[in-house]
């Protein structure tokens, strides 16, 4: 090993804290950018996989009165059908401990539930269900918190009976976590055993369902399939209740690609100060040892000879770093994928190493820290042997008449703060650098803070504009005259009024639908232009004023939609209002009559008036209790007429959920990608304070005779290291004024990426986050203190004044 | 010219080997002009120990910085084993210093972190190892280390060696590439008495070895030992011996 080789390591290990923060600067950048490219791409490649699995989505979906195992060859030979599925489904309650004690749960059972041909499912953890078992699905749990081997309790006619959890699957396109409703698979034996209603007379209200599912060649000719299967099923006397195209599952590849590349912005900001770390310790490093330069130059070394050595300190440095920063990314990026999968929901493919991503992470992990080094280390190099020799790389002039100003008046702040603010600029380019690299992680905090408020306050706000208390589901079926004839007798109820809720989908993306009693009592409209709905009012729309910048869409124009059933459908637009959207994927939202979404929604044209698919409630005051005991009797009112079996599904309530629960739990909802978001913000953050420590440090190392001159004037170690926190928490403070300057043009730009890719969110700034950002700072500033200030601390005078 | 890529040609023991005309150096700071060294000429033999004597800023480290190429001057020449020192390149320099010339300093200047035997390892290095192959560099550094009684503490470090230890590795370090002559700024200042006239002694005997010392002093009893002086005040000679040099008369600061 040659003797320059030998002195950059004897350099490392000399200054380890320097080389431990060096390296955990580089590792910080290329884990942060390796990690979430990489969760991207494995989401991306589960959505590919996704796109792919929807060969096994049925594109033709029909409710029978009955199934016949017998027919399925006949089925099968039908021109254009390439596979079909039978499907047997129980809709019940089953009882959680959470308000109001209930939640509708879906089990679907196959003949052949191990390989289904079409709708599969992928089984998690567990094993398949026996008769009396359960499998449910992995979002239930956020539902009730279940686990394997636990007892779940199910309404049937005569009662409840128990299932024991022996599974937990995972399906595309189900998500009870966000809509509340759980759903569950058994055993064809199972299912057979419970005890539930099956009227085949009335068909959206059977507590028991028989499906046949059918997957076509030609989507086009999905028309004429379905009737030729539908007169198949006639000649057999089994009757078709109902015929539904599902379409495919929509996953929000652009919205999610619209967070990752968000993410990625952030993430180069970590890379960024992870740039100016290097370059602020390369700066310090070439100080500290300009007189070792000056020998080395005059023991006959060039320019380059000595660069390469430094650079060779770099390269070490970056190796220790990088390989771990692409082991840790890798991992963690799969580690943090397999969190957000479920939750989007995807399926995730097998681990595959990604050789595009250890390349990028070489081509970061060494090219940005030898970039990064360059200028340091030229400048620093050219210097001649009179100058290094001479210079101690300090200014001894007191420029700084500010401060000296305030140094006469303010007489009661000791001189080991004025030392702490006065050495703030004495290297004045790596003081400015570092500043830069606090404000890069204060408006990285501030825009994340500023984003995620925003998409807070949206989302909350969807809810906000009904002045309602509590939501109900009910059963198609159900008439709002019957509705209102059963809640006669419960008590606290101001406002009862038909609404529904539902989606579609424009060429523009897909669009929330809202439809509204066009003399709404409980929503409050924030007209933008235009009118609201009035009575007569049919086939007319409202669009948000988001949706209406997004698509140029004004106040006359019509609004394309296609039905469930596959029939187009023209809405005039009369009015823009202020409504928003509180779910990945959302474009935009609209509101239509409450008859015209039930109509697009199946329901029959001559019953619309009186139809309620779901009410929503107002309380006679807005207190907890009285929203409680409201909630509680209409718990009762379903479970007795349940019990009872004299009403069929408890006389059409459903589910019962609390607005404010609702809000939550679509809040609850956006909490992974806060996480992501912040954690981000935390690498970034962490770059910088490990840049911050990093300046701290050369400041002790470079400022050792004045420790040791304090040291001999009786200064105590706290004394010392008040001169460098001072230094630190100055540059904090500092570094706030540009981060909040920064910050917020930043995070309106962030914001406005945000609502164009992922869904539109208001601009909304907490006051609060300007003193919350400031807060931060100071901590990245005390945190990245401690290990310099021990350092000075606990130095010794003689020690101290031996050195140079 | 000095042709700076070509190693200099030795000469025959007291011809002139370092020749010094007319060098004048001027700083100016502040918009005041400081002369530090006045229109000064002398010639250093070949193969002698040569001092520069003088107080605390007579110019004496000026002037080793002109012979070394390190510093350049404002007017005058220096000639190098017959060849004019007139500065190329920074990268240009370095080369020549490390095969020509090897410079001893007051305070060592060892890279702390390397050990007595690297530290000669890395003038060999940098200096083009003295034209020979790289395996036979630590043999050479080795036999440095051993012409300055220094071989015993090859593998120390230099807070492991003392004052005179260190300097004794400075030598064997400035010795590494064979250079023709070395150049010493108070290569003693910073040692006891004792050590210092060991030290003297040592640089003393390599001039036995064909090698030009010049050793600038604040000592006028060690400057007395050498074999020719030139003695410095404010930045002109006063007092030569055993040389060729002209007393310049005094000039004061000339401000503008």
């Amino acid at each position: 090993m040659s003797a320059s080789t030998r002195k950059i390591l004897a350099d490392m290990y000399r200054r380890k804290a320097r080389t431990l923060l060096l390296i955990s600067g580089i590792l910080v950048g290329v884990f942060g950018l390796i990690s979430i490219t990489f969760t991207k791409d494995i989401l991306f490649s589960a959505f590919a996989y996704t796109i792919e699995s929807q060969a096994t989505q049925p594109d033709i979906t029909m409710v029978v009165d009955r199934l016949d195992a017998g027919l399925l060859p006949a089925l099968k030979a039908v021109p254009n059908v390439k596979a079909v599925q039978f499907e047997t489904r129980v809709s019940t309650l089953w009882s959680i401990h959470q308000a109001p004690g209930y939640t509708a749960l879906k089990i679907i059972s196959y003949p052949d539930l191990h390989t289904p041909a079409l709708a599969p499912f992928e089984l998690i953890s567990g094993r398949y269900p026996q008769a009396g078992e359960i499998v449910l699905e992995y979002g239930d749990t956020a539902l009730a918190p279940t686990a394997i081997g636990d007892m779940v309790r199910i309404d049937t006619t005569h009662g409840q009976v128990q299932l024991r959890v022996v599974g937990m699957a995972r399906t595309a396109g189900v998500d009870p976590a966000t809509s509340g409703k759980a759903q569950a698979y058994m055993s064809a034996d199972g299912i057979r055993q419970l005890d539930v209603l099956t009227n085949s007379n009335q068909p959206n209200r059977p507590a028991r369902q028989y499906m046949l599912h059918y997957k076509v060649e030609h989507i086009s000719q999905v028309d004429m399939t379905a009737r030729d299967l539908q007169t198949i099923l006639h000649s057999q006397h089994i009757s078709v209740l109902v015929t539904a195209f599902p379409g495919p599952a929509i996953v929000p590849l652009s919205q999610i690609n619209g967070i990752f590349t968000l993410l990625i912005a952030l993430v180069i900001l970590a890379v960024l100060v992870s740039a100016i770390l290097i370059f602020n310790t390369v700066t310090t490093l070439i100080t500290e040892q300009t007189a070792i330069i000056a020998t080395m130059k005059t023991l006959g070394g060039t320019q380059w000879q000595i660069m390469r050595s430094y650079l060779l300190f770099i390269i070490i440095c970056s190796s220790l770093a990088t390989i771990p920063g692409l082991i840790l990314g890798i991992t963690g990026g799969y580690a943090l994928a397999s969190i957000l999968a479920p939750a989007i929901p995807l399926a995730l493919g097998p681990f595959i190493l990604p050789i595009n991503l250890i390349l990028l992470g070489l081509l970061v992990g060494f090219g940005v820290p030898i970039l990064a080094a360059i200028l340091p280390l030229w400048n620093g190099t050219r210097i001649t042997i009179r100058e290094a020799l001479s210079t101690y790389g300090v200014s001894t002039e007191r420029d700084n008449t500010l401060l000296t100003r305030f140094d006469w008046r303010l007489t009661w702040i000791s001189q080991t703060v004025w030392m702490g603010l006065r050495s703030l600029f004495r290297k004045r380019w790596r003081a400015m650098l570092t500043i830069f690299m606090l404000s890069i992680a204060g408006t990285s905090f501030l825009m994340v803070q500023i984003l995620t408020t925003s998409i807070n306050y949206t989302v909350g706000s969807v809810f906000t504009n009904f002045h309602a208390d509590i939501e109900v589901d009910l059963g198609p079926q159900m008439t709002f005259s019957s509705l209102k004839h059963d809640l006669a007798r419960v008590q606290h109820i101001r406002v009862l009024e038909r609404y529904g809720q539902g989606g579609v989908t424009t060429r523009w993306g897909h669009l929330a639908l809202w439809g509204i009693e066009p003399q709404t009592r409980i929503y409050h409209y924030q007209l933008v232009s235009g009118r609201w709905l009035r009575p007569e009012d049919r086939e007319v729309v409202l669009i948000s004023r988001h949706f209406s910048a997004l698509t140029g869409l004004a106040v006359g124009d019509n609004l394309s939609v296609t039905n469930p059933s596959n029939q187009a459908i023209n809405w005039r637009i009369i009015g823009i209002i202020n409504e928003n959207v509180n779910g990945l994927g959302q474009m935009g939202a609209a509101v239509v009559p409450v008859n015209t979404l039930y109509q697009f929604q199946g329901a029959p044209a001559q019953s619309v008036n009186d139809a309620a698919f779901r009410v929503l409630l107002q309380a006679t005051d807005h207190s907890a209790t009285t929203i409680q005991a409201l909630t509680q009797q209409l718990g009762n009112l379903a479970m007795d007429a349940t019990t009872r079996g004299s009403v069929e599904r408890g006389g059409g309530i459903v589910n019962v959920y609390l607005v404010q629960d609702e809000i939550m739990r679509h809040q609850r909802s956006w909490f992974i990608s806060y996480i992501l978001l912040y954690g981000v913000a935390t690498i970034v953050g962490g770059a910088a304070m490990i840049g911050l420590a990093n300046e701290l440090t050369a400041a002790v190392l470079e400022r050792r005779r004045e420790i040791g001159m304090l040291r001999t004037l009786g200064a105590s170690s706290w004394r010392v290291a008040q001169v460098f926190w001072v230094q630190g928490l100055s540059l904090g403070l500092i570094a706030w004024l540009p981060a909040t300057l920064l910050g917020l043009p930043l995070a309106y730009a962030f914001l406005r990426l945000f609502s164009q890719f992922v869904m539109p969110v208001d601009f909304i700034v907490d006051p609060l986050a300007f003193l919350l950002l400031l807060l931060s700072l100071l901590t990245i500033a005390t945190l990245a203190s401690i290990i310099p200030l021990k350092n000075a601390a606990r130095l010794h005078i003689a020690e101290l004044l031996r050195y140079e | 010219m000095l042709n700076l890529d070509k190693d200099a040609d030795y000469q025959l023991p007291g011809s002139p080997f370092l020749q010094v005309e007319h060098l004048t150096r001027v700083i100016t700071a502040r918009a005041q002009k400081t002369t530090l060294l006045n229109d000064i000429t002398f010639t250093v033999p070949t193969q002698s120990l040569f001092t520069i004597n003088g107080p605390s800023g007579s110019g004496k480290s000026t002037l080793l910085n002109m012979l070394t190429g390190i510093d350049r001057p404002t007017e005058g020449s220096v000639i190098f084993a017959g060849q004019e020192l007139k500065a190329q390149s920074e990268n240009a320099l370095a080369r020549w210093r490390g095969r020509n010339v090897g410079i001893i300093f007051q305070f060592f200047q060892l890279i702390p972190t390397l050990t007595a035997i690297e530290n000669v390892l890395l003038a060999l290095e940098l200096g083009g190892g003295g034209n020979l192959p790289r395996q036979a560099w630590r043999e050479r550094a080795q036999i440095c280390l051993s012409i300055v009684d220094a071989g015993s503490f090859a593998q120390r470090l230099p807070a492991e060696l003392s004052g005179g230890q260190q300097q004794r590795v400075a030598i064997a370090r400035a010795l590494a590439n064979d250079p023709p002559v070395l150049i010493t700024d108070e290569p003693t200042g910073n040692l006891d008495s004792r050590t210092a006239h060991a030290i003297f002694t040592t640089l003393a005997n390599l001039t036995t070895q064909g090698k030009t010392v010049i050793y600038v002093t604040h000592d006028p009893q060690l400057a007395s030992l050498a074999q020719a002086r030139i003695d410095l005040l404010d930045g002109q000679i006063v007092n030569t011996h055993g040389t060729k040099a002209t007393i310049t008369s005094r000039q004061e600061e000339v401000h503008s």
